[in-house]
């Protein structure tokens, strides 16, 4: 019943629905959409400007383009497709899993893409466009930027399920989840070529963020097999702890006796 | 007695104050919710340090931005509390949702205009998020780069033209909301405002380190007289740029009421209100 074809089914039917429901606010999703799109750009025009007065160690306006190039695809395809990544923690606070529970699909996979957040499209939008107007890349660098979009993907909805699982132990904790995530984005847009050297072994470990901005860019930059083994592999490893840790938390959960069981 | 019935201007604003002031100290009612949301504005704090210690290794940074390293970093500490206020205050998203759920009814019943009360709740929410803030990221500033030397004479003009841009705000963000009358949902127009006035209003970076086209570009737009302005005078004392800002916040808050006033009395008409 779960094989991945099933699985498949499910998420594509999630998407068509939710794409219906959006867009029965056409006017709405459009201007959200719009306003990403043009938010990530006016970001661009923000570090040509900077590059044309400074500069970063070892880092052009192209490489840092690319940098947001990759985070906004990777966060836009994050947010359409697995949109209650973000509210995990208040699914939880609220006993709305008791939905999910009832239902033989897997309950974590299941919970995060039956929301989606359709304005991301216009960051994802954003990525792809952004990379190919000004990196001008070729058939080996598209690849690139598909896999670090992934691997970037993975590794924030899995931030976002560890720090929404937090509030099996604290109860309530959308607020610090979105902190965390906030942190995690904030960090990510800059090289970490910036900081000292324990804060760069902050961002590889505790706080992701150079592995879905600086080291993706990397690897666009120098293509080493290596370089995308050891993206491939924080990923998967990101994804297994963010199970885990579900998981475990998940032996906490107490029913929210909900009648409306889903917004 | 008829609540609703105009009783004087004088009535109205003591009404009004007392409301901005209620809904203020609901703010100051979760202090540790806000000081934990300044996680953002610490972290924003920390990674320009170290970006402006980055360049300040090639460059002379008091050549390129006017300030010194230190006098940066309050720049930013302050500039990041007016900013980051507005985030705590979600009015225009209220707007939007009472549109939408049709919950404008309640409001409109109520002894106090539907746009003055929202006017006025943004106001004093905003006014005492950016405080709480502004303690924050002071003590981020003084952790990072020590206490430069403030002028009293300037916190005090600094702070009040803080007020006048919290007006000035106030009027274009709710000209904006009350678009939702036709749109439903005003979020993507909320955030490219927000974004324009944080790029060319200087937040990040002072507009003197701009190139010259941006800069001319960002001098021509009045966003430069919501964070600017303000955060300048804050670490530069300047009397006679104070009078001159002051003027040009009033201004720009006055043109933005004729949008605010011509959308919501077209929007108010478009109202319907069914059932109950």
């Amino acid at each position: 019943m779960n094989r991945p074809r099933a699985l498949l089914s499910l998420l594509y039917n999630y998407a068509r629905a939710n794409a219906q429901g959006a867009l029965e606010y056409r006017a709405s999703l459009i201007s959200q959409a719009m306003g990403m799109l043009l938010n990530d750009v006016l970001w661009v025009v923000f570090w040509t400007a900077y590059f044309e007065r400074f500069e970063l160690p070892g880092w052009t306006r192209e490489d840092v383009i690319a940098l947001w190039a990759v985070l906004a695809a990777s966060v836009g395809l994050a947010n359409v497709l697995f949109g209650n990544a973000m509210r995990l923690a208040t699914l939880i606070e609220r006993g709305e899993l008791d939905f999910y529970l009832t239902l033989p699909k897997p309950l974590l996979l299941h919970a995060l893409i039956s929301r989606m957040m359709l304005m991301s499209i216009g960051d994802l939008v954003f990525g792809p466009l952004s990379f190919g107007i000004y990196c001008h890349p070729g058939l080996r660098e598209w690849l690139l930027f598909g896999l670090a979009m992934l691997t970037g993907a993975a590794i924030l909805v899995s931030f976002l399920v560890i720090a929404g699982s937090l509030a099996f132990w604290l109860g309530r904790a959308q607020s610090i989840a979105s902190q965390l995530f906030g942190v995690l984005i904030n960090f990510s847009t800059y090289p970490t070529a910036i900081f000292g050297e324990r804060v760069r072994l902050l961002l590889y470990t505790l706080v992701p963020a150079a592995l879905i901005g600086t080291l993706p860019v990397e690897l666009i930059k120098s293509a080493r097999p290596v370089l995308a083994a050891e993206l491939l592999g924080a990923a998967v490893l990101m994804m297994a702890l963010a199970g885990l840790i579900f998981h475990r938390g998940l032996r906490r959960y107490e029913s929210g006796n909900l009648i409306a069981m889903r917004e | 007695m008829n609540l609703r019935k105009p009783r004087g201007a004088w009535a109205e604003a003591r009404k009004t104050l007392a409301l901005a002031r209620l809904l203020g100290a609901q703010q100051w009612a979760y202090p540790r919710e806000i000081l934990a949301s300044s996680a953002f504005v610490l972290v924003t704090m920390y990674i320009f340090t170290n970006l402006w210690r980055t360049i300040g290794a090639h460059h002379d940074l008091a050549q390129m931005t006017g300030l010194k390293l230190p006098e940066l970093i309050w720049y930013l500490a302050f500039t990041e509390a007016v900013y980051m206020s507005a985030n705590s205050v979600p009015d225009g998203v209220a707007v939007d949702r009472e549109v939408r759920t049709g919950d404008i009814a309640y409001r409109m019943v109520r002894p106090v205009g539907y746009a003055s009360y929202h006017l006025t709740a943004y106001l004093g929410e905003r006014l005492a998020s950016f405080l709480l803030r502004l303690v924050v990221s002071a003590g981020g500033a003084w952790l990072l780069v020590g206490l430069p030397a403030l002028a009293p004479a300037a916190i005090a003009a600094s702070l009040v033209t803080v007020v006048t841009c919290f007006v000035a705000d106030a009027v274009w963000t709710h000209a904006i909301a009350f678009l939702s009358f036709w749109v439903e949902d005003t979020y993507g127009l909320h955030l490219l405002y927000r974004r324009a006035v944080m790029l060319l209003g200087g937040v990040l970076i002072p507009l003197e380190a701009y190139p010259s086209w941006a800069r001319d570009i960002a001098e021509a737009l009045p966003f430069r007289l919501l964070i600017s302005g303000p955060a300048r005078l804050f670490v530069a004392p300047d009397a006679a740029g104070f009078g001159r800002l002051l003027l040009l916040q009033l201004g720009w808050a006055a043109a933005g009421l004729l949008p605010l006033l011509f959308i919501y009395r077209a929007g108010i008409r478009r109202v319907g209100a069914q059932g109950g």
